[in-house]
């Protein structure tokens, strides 16, 4: 098979997850973007799909919200389903996806969005006195 | 009743800094919890205050084991951003590279796991052989530890003589096939020691996300290498070892078997490496506002980054993403001591090959 007819292959088998069609390929993971009421959803339909969540990164829009990449490897592929945090909360998915316990906790040091749902959201890197959301722009010492 | 026993965040029992809070019943761990961090350097915020070319020195210093693994995906990530092409000589040196980093990381945990079963001849064995790996990669790279070799578009120093890494390669090969995997696949002290302690099943490795050995040992036969071939992985016939028992020893074994695929991976890269340039001619202009996503499969499982580059066009990154194996692969610890003998807590924890100085960055 050529990589074009197993790369259409993969775009129909995204297709049929029901996340949407708008799949496009960049800088090597096949990426979507979804609104952030369907991140459980999504997780859902990941790990139904025996995915595993690889990691999820994170980075400051200019209205001070944070883009949240959830990188799922999927059949071995990789796969980015981004989404926009709402007032800098978003909600949790450990409960679908344990493995995603610690990156949560660290972007919430990182960056201070609040996961409401859950439980706690113990300080993962920094320290009891040191300032969370270091990479925040608002934040002072925050990301220049 | 239930006591909790705190270890770290600096103890002798602990290989580098962490905290672990023990909870037992008597001799048995009931569950652990983990405190991390102590490490944290804020690699991924000092990479957003420096140039492309500056970040490889910078991640080069994420881990003092698997360095190169680092400045590998991070080009190859910030090389997916431009879809620049690599030239092949540069791609099987990176595998060579990569290789030798595994074959040493395995041979060390080998050293620590030997130490902590209390095999101290075995220990001294390993870490001898270890130097061997480390004097191999001296000659290529002219460094022991953090070997500069990667540059985005290519690696910075050519293998002149293959042949001559070969030799050395042959007789590493020769030591792990008669000395390193026959101790660990069969000897009986090492099977009744690590035999049954530490599992971790194939649905809880799942659904914590283990990579790499950790996680082939629970029957899981994810390797990047494999599933998405980089650099010239797919250029190369290797095996991929996998056991279900998801105990300690399959741990031990997975890593000894892995040595020998290294090995069969460096003969064939050796022996075939194409000639041509090693850098790409310019390094290249990366445009605004691109993403480039890179994996690969380092000695303790899947690395991850993320570069997006800036979206004025400028030369430092507005995001450098690192997420390395043990971030994933610890939390599972608390699985495997869950029921366990408070004696085999040391041995299970390194059967991971933790690294905190990675998790942390």
């Amino acid at each position: 098979m050529t990589t074009t007819s197993v790369s259409s292959n993969f775009l129909a088998t995204l297709q049929k997850l029901g996340i949407g069609d708008a799949w496009e390929q960049k800088g090597g993971s096949w990426w979507i973007f979804t609104d952030s009421t369907n991140v459980r959803n999504t997780a859902q339909v990941m790990v139904a799909h025996d995915a595993r969540l690889a990691t999820v990164s994170s980075f400051e829009n200019e209205t001070g919200e944070i883009l949240l990449d959830y990188h799922w490897s999927l059949y071995g592929t990789l796969v980015t389903i981004e989404t926009l945090t709402k007032n800098k909360q978003i909600n949790s998915i450990t409960d679908i996806f344990p493995g995603a316990d610690w990156v949560e906790r660290e972007i919430h040091d990182y960056w201070l969005v609040e996961f409401p749902d859950r439980v706690d959201t113990k300080r993962l890197m920094t320290r009891e006195g040191t300032p969370q959301g270091m990479f925040c722009k608002v934040v002072e010492g925050g990301a220049k | 009743m239930s006591y909790r026993i705190p270890i770290g965040p600096y103890h002798p029992g602990l290989e580098e800094p962490y905290k672990l809070d023990l909870i037992c019943e008597g001799e048995t761990v009931q569950d652990a919890e983990m405190t991390i961090g102590f490490n944290f350097r804020g690699i991924e915020f000092l990479a957003q205050q420096r140039n492309y070319v500056q970040i490889i020195a910078l991640v080069e210093r994420v881990c003092g084991i698997c360095s190169n693994i680092h400045t590998l995906s991070y080009c190859q990530a910030v090389e997916k951003c431009t879809e620049y092409v690599v030239p092949e000589r540069a791609l099987y040196i990176r595998v060579i590279m990569a290789e030798l980093e595994r074959l040493h990381s395995h041979v060390l945990w080998a050293g620590v796991a030997a130490k902590l079963i209390g095999f101290k001849t075995m220990f001294m064995g390993c870490f001898a052989l270890r130097e061997k790996i480390m004097d191999c990669l001296e000659l290529i790279s002219g460094n022991r530890v953090n070997y500069s070799m990667n540059n985005i578009g290519g690696v910075n120093r050519d293998i002149a003589d293959p042949l001559s890494v070969l030799k050395i390669v042959e007789q590493l090969e020769e030591e792990v096939k008669t000395v390193v995997v026959p101790v660990f696949t069969t000897d009986k002290t090492i099977a009744s020691r690590c035999a049954g302690v530490g599992v971790i099943t194939k649905e809880q490795a799942k659904a914590i996300g283990l990579v790499g050995p950790f996680a082939r040992a629970s029957g899981i036969p994810d390797d990047i290498r494999k599933s998405q071939p980089y650099a010239a992985y797919d250029r190369f016939e290797f095996n991929v070892p996998v056991l279900d028992s998801g105990d300690t020893f399959a741990r031990v074994v997975v890593r000894a078997l892995e040595l020998l695929e290294s090995c069969s991976i460096l003969r064939q890269a050796l022996t075939t490496m194409p000639a041509g340039p090693f850098l790409g001619p310019a390094r290249p202009k990366i445009p605004a506002g691109m993403m480039g996503f890179s994996r690969v499969e380092a000695p303790r499982g899947e690395v991850f980054y993320m570069v997006r580059s800036s979206l004025t066009g400028k030369d430092i990154p507005a995001r450098v993403k690192i997420r390395t194996p043990t971030f994933v692969n610890m939390p599972g610890v608390r699985y495997a001591l869950a029921g366990n003998e408070l004696a085999d807590s040391p041995l299970i924890q390194a059967s991971c090959d933790p690294c905190y100085s990675c998790t942390d960055r």
